[in-house]
């Protein structure tokens, strides 16, 4: 216990995470980790715990919800509810891909920003500024529609858009690491710039960016159910939520049709929301929504 | 500046640099080589693209942004056609978000780590998990087909006319025009669609303004405010969120950008003749000098957005006003 | 009869882990037209108790104890009641005048508006009282003062407004809360004079809290000295300076420099730090820090017994053992 190491601040490296991050022990982290944990079972298991196959074609058309068809059938016969837990197979790791595509671009080129500064820093912020100039789903519409509609190529759009958030935060958080003591001192003893990104800079960015991964994981699936809903990513038949709930409208009376879809994806992103903004608030005190007290 | 031009030639090239074919998009099924020749000339598609940037720019400098080759019509006309019908929509969607989400920010500051509090946590997640698209059909179908509370799309009823165009709001121009059933029509087929594309915004404010405001509150002058014995409502409206204010201001560049993305698939599903829906539609004929005019206009109103909020950023804050 | 009396004042903050007792047991008045001093380190409970007086604590505190000020038990008072008290009756100088004036709302406006609020005036009047009070703590250019902003002032100028704003409403008692602390050590002077100045113009009376005995020294009439939310010693001022007879008061003087009177004695720190109010040790809750402790300082807690003119809470008296 002597203030002398209380005073030196240690790489986050050598800082113990505790095994069960607080964050985890709040009611809607809770929640939205439960949720969250039954989606992806549902998304493995869809072939054991769906009553019927995604595609296939009952005798009972457009009927309402009951005992055999709890979320009612389509026009065509098919099972909403069947249709649904296999579209938790396509939602949810397409969007994570997604994710993981936005992040690595977008974490790679803001650490090179950060690290180097200068040059490099200038020409790579312009392109982000620009891409920030358009509006998400403007880019997706002009990209998607020149490459033609596909969920390909609406995963392709939405990278296109989304890694240069990535790039902002972890420019910032490089920015700010390579000015701590620690990190100066191991480049004076002359560690590369891969060392020195790898060991004493990464752990610094890997928190924010983990929770802005997750917040981003809700945004990317709301994007893509949403060019799926215009037509531009999934194409019928593909039991895709956003592309059932745009089924749906055809047969707007058949409430079930898009309404259950729909369900799937707010409640997939709300969990997501749940566990991103616990996360946040564990990583950032301040002004956060859970954290009690204020002057002493 | 250089933002603009960058703009510019981003927009040129993404609608340009492509391997689709739009005349095969515009002609229909098995069109012959000649008529494909006559569209690409009438189009300037069979000129080399570093010529067809430099035209680009020229006759944007003329205010000349191409021809629809869908409607037929000078895509800037089409243009301020659509632009009125977006800005009514997104400019009412935006006041009732910020009036929504700035009051849900400052009772759940106020009320902090209270059930109250946590209620309006939910409440904001809510708003920015929900699909719009859906939230819309959602509304479409109890607010309209089952209560019939709200008209089911469009700006306004067909036996209605448009009101004289002035600004091409019909609230506005209705209201200009002393035709007050005229203006209850529009409000009326406004408020659904307003109402659900504020919904993210909602929730990004109130998230937003209670971290502004718990962060005022930490202040002395907040103390001070009260060691003053000002009333309660004086120290809430007129210091706390008062000082919280700039903060909160700077939020609504993202919340135009929220809107346009919403606006996209809201007025899709309300028949709403705006930005959104042009865009659209232009990209599924892959009608290239629309969608370059619509790209360019939204990057130019994000721009244009941006700034404005900087400069209330310092009317706001006298601390960073330029003396 | 006193014109502010502090009885028994107990105040609890919520903890983690149960209250916390942040002042315990804590009597003192200040007399009409007197500057009375608690002096202590920071976290030993001198600021809650100035707080407390007010009723400006945080939300969940609990209060107990009784508050006497002309009559009337400012504890019992409704929050609504409270109001009228603060600003007008008693008012509060910050200690870090960068920070207790809000950056966003004119000099003129920080001055008027509780003044337009107590005492009902126009605007025409209050504006006229803030150039008067603008003259009185010596701002130069008193009329163009009121349309500028803080940031406008350096620290001693606005720690003068500061006093402006308090003293405005002629109140009877002023708070002052570390008043120099944040202050150049040439501008802390000055500040000093004009409190001192202004008490014997009108009569005021000063709740002086400051953690610096050469502040207290050179305007306080008497003076309580706390530890650890509890007051250890008190009495007149010039008396103590001279004869501290508790070890912690002798402390805090060992540990402040004497250029003036060109003492050779070497400055001398406290050992230790005070205890956190979390976890008081029993007994003294100096004993652990304390030179003189004896056996029964580490069980008994010592009570605040009148000896000379003067109250100590310590059964050890250093001047008995030095002699």
């Amino acid at each position: 216990m002597s203030t002398a190491s209380e005073a030196i601040e240690l790489p986050a490296r050598y800082r113990r995470l505790p095994r069960v991050h607080p964050a985890l022990r709040r009611p809607l982290a809770v929640t939205g980790a439960a949720i969250l944990a039954i989606w992806v079972l549902v998304a493995i298991f869809a072939p054991l715990i769906a009553p019927y196959g995604p595609d296939v074609l009952g005798n009972s058309l457009s009927a309402a919800p009951s005992s055999a068809h709890i979320f009612g059938t389509d026009q065509l016969g098919r099972d909403v509810f069947s249709r649904v837990l296999y579209g938790a197979r396509i939602s949810l790791p397409i969007s994570a891909l997604l994710v993981l595509m936005s992040l690595t671009i977008g974490s790679t080129v803001g650490s090179l920003a950060g690290y180097f500064g200068g040059v490099v820093d200038g020409v790579i912020m312009r392109i982000v500024d620009l891409v920030f100039a358009f509006p998400a789903i403007i880019l997706a519409l002009v990209v998607t529609a020149v490459l033609g509609p596909s969920l390909q190529n609406a995963v392709l759009a939405l990278v296109v858009v989304s890694w240069p958030t990535y790039a902002r935060v972890v420019r910032g958080l490089v920015m700010s690491a390579s000015q701590r003591e620690y990190v100066q001192a191991s480049r004076l003893l002359g560690a590369s710039a891969r060392q020195t990104l790898l060991r004493d800079i990464l752990p610094n960015v890997i928190g924010p960016v983990v929770v802005l991964a997750t917040l981003d994981f809700g945004n990317a699936i709301l994007l893509l159910s949403g060019l799926s809903f215009l037509g531009l990513g999934a194409q019928p038949p593909t039991a895709e939520w956003g592309a059932m709930v745009s089924y749906g409208t055809q047969y707007f009376q058949d409430w079930w049709m898009s309404t259950f879809p729909g369900l799937a994806i707010f409640s997939s992103v709300l969990a997501l929301n749940f566990l991103g903004d616990s996360l946040r608030d564990a990583l950032d005190p301040h002004g956060s929504w859970t954290t009690r007290g204020g002057r002493r | 500046m250089a933002l603009s031009i960058g703009i510019v030639v981003v927009s040129f090239v993404l609608t340009h640099m492509v391997p689709g074919n739009p005349a095969l998009a515009n002609l229909g099924q098995n069109p012959t080589p000649s008529e494909i020749r006559v569209f690409d000339q009438r189009n300037g598609l069979d000129k080399p693209l570093p010529v067809q940037l430099g035209l680009y720019f020229v006759h944007l400098l003329q205010g000349n942004l191409g021809t629809s080759q869908q409607t037929g019509d000078p895509v800037a006309h089409d243009l301020s056609m659509a632009i009125p019908a977006t800005a009514e929509l997104a400019i009412t969607s935006i006041v009732i978000a910020l009036i929504f989400g700035v009051g849900f920010g400052l009772v759940a500051a106020l009320r902090r780590d209270g059930v109250t509090d946590f209620v309006l946590r939910i409440l904001s997640l809510v708003g920015v998990s929900v699909p719009t698209f859906w939230l819309a059909l959602i509304a479409l179908y109890l607010l309209f087909f089952k209560l019939g509370i709200f008209p089911g799309g469009s700006r306004l009823s067909p036996t209605d006319t448009a009101p004289p165009h002035v600004t091409g709001m019909y609230t506005v121009d209705a209201l200009l025009a002393g035709r007050w059933s005229t203006f209850w029509d529009a409000l009326h087929h406004l408020l659904m669609p307003a109402m659900i594309l504020a919904a993210a915004n909602m929730g990004l404010l109130t998230r937003y303004t209670r971290s502004a405001v718990l962060e005022v509150m930490e202040h002395d002058y907040i103390r001070a405010a009260k060691a003053k014995g000002l009333s309660r409502r004086t120290v809430v409206f007129g210091h706390i969120l008062r000082a919280a204010l700039p903060s909160i201001v700077t939020v609504i560049g993202l919340a135009f950008a929220n809107v346009m993305t919403g606006a996209v698939l809201v007025e899709n599903i309300f028949s709403w003749p705006g930005i959104g829906q042009y865009g659209y539609q232009s990209s599924t004929t892959l009608d290239l000098p629309a969608i370059a005019g619509v790209s360019l206009f939204i990057a130019v109103v994000y721009v244009v957005v941006n700034f404005v909020v900087d400069v209330l950023y310092g009317v706001l804050d006298p601390r960073v006003r330029v003396e | 009869m006193s014109l502010l009396e502090v009885e028994n004042l107990r105040v609890h903050l919520p903890g983690a882990s149960g209250p916390v007792t942040v002042v315990d047991g804590v009597d003192f008045a200040v007399e009409e037209g007197q500057v009375f001093g608690l002096a202590g380190e920071s976290g030993s409970g001198k600021t809650m108790s100035a707080l407390a007086v007010l009723g400006l604590l945080p939300r969940r505190a609990q209060v107990e104890g009784r508050i006497i000020y002309r009559g009337r038990d400012l504890v019992a008072l409704r929050e609504r009641e409270m109001r009228s008290v603060r600003g007008r009756e008693i008012a509060m100088i910050f200690q870090d005048p960068m920070t207790s004036l809000h950056p966003m709302l004119t000099v003129g406006r920080a001055l008027s508006e509780h003044l337009r609020q107590h005492l009902k005036l126009s605007r025409a009047d209050a504006q006229r009282r803030a150039v008067e009070l603008l003259e009185e703590v010596r701002i130069p250019d008193p009329e163009g003062s009121l349309r500028s902003y803080p940031h406008h002032f350096s620290g001693g100028m606005r720690q003068r407004i500061a006093i402006a704003v308090a003293l405005i409403c002629n109140p009877s008692i002023v708070i002052a809360d570390e008043p120099t602390t944040a202050l150049d050590v040439t501008v802390q002077a000055g500040i000093l004079g004009l409190l001192d100045r202004l008490r014997q113009e009108n009569g005021l009376s000063v709740l002086l809290i400051t953690h610096d005995l050469g502040v207290m020294s050179s305007i306080a009439d008497r003076v309580s000295v706390m530890y650890a939310g509890r007051i250890v010693e008190s009495g007149a001022t010039a008396e103590m300076m001279q004869r501290p007879r508790h070890p912690y008061t002798e402390g805090l003087l060992s540990a402040l420099p004497h250029p003036e009177a060109g003492d050779e004695r070497p400055l001398v720190a406290i050992p230790g730090s005070p205890p956190a109010p979390t976890d008081p040790p029993p007994g003294c809750r100096f004993h652990p820090r304390c030179t003189y402790a004896v056996d029964s300082c580490r069980t008994q807690v010592p009570q605040l017994v009148e000896v000379d003119a003067r109250r100590l809470a310590c059964p050890v008296d250093p001047l008995a053992v030095k002699v």
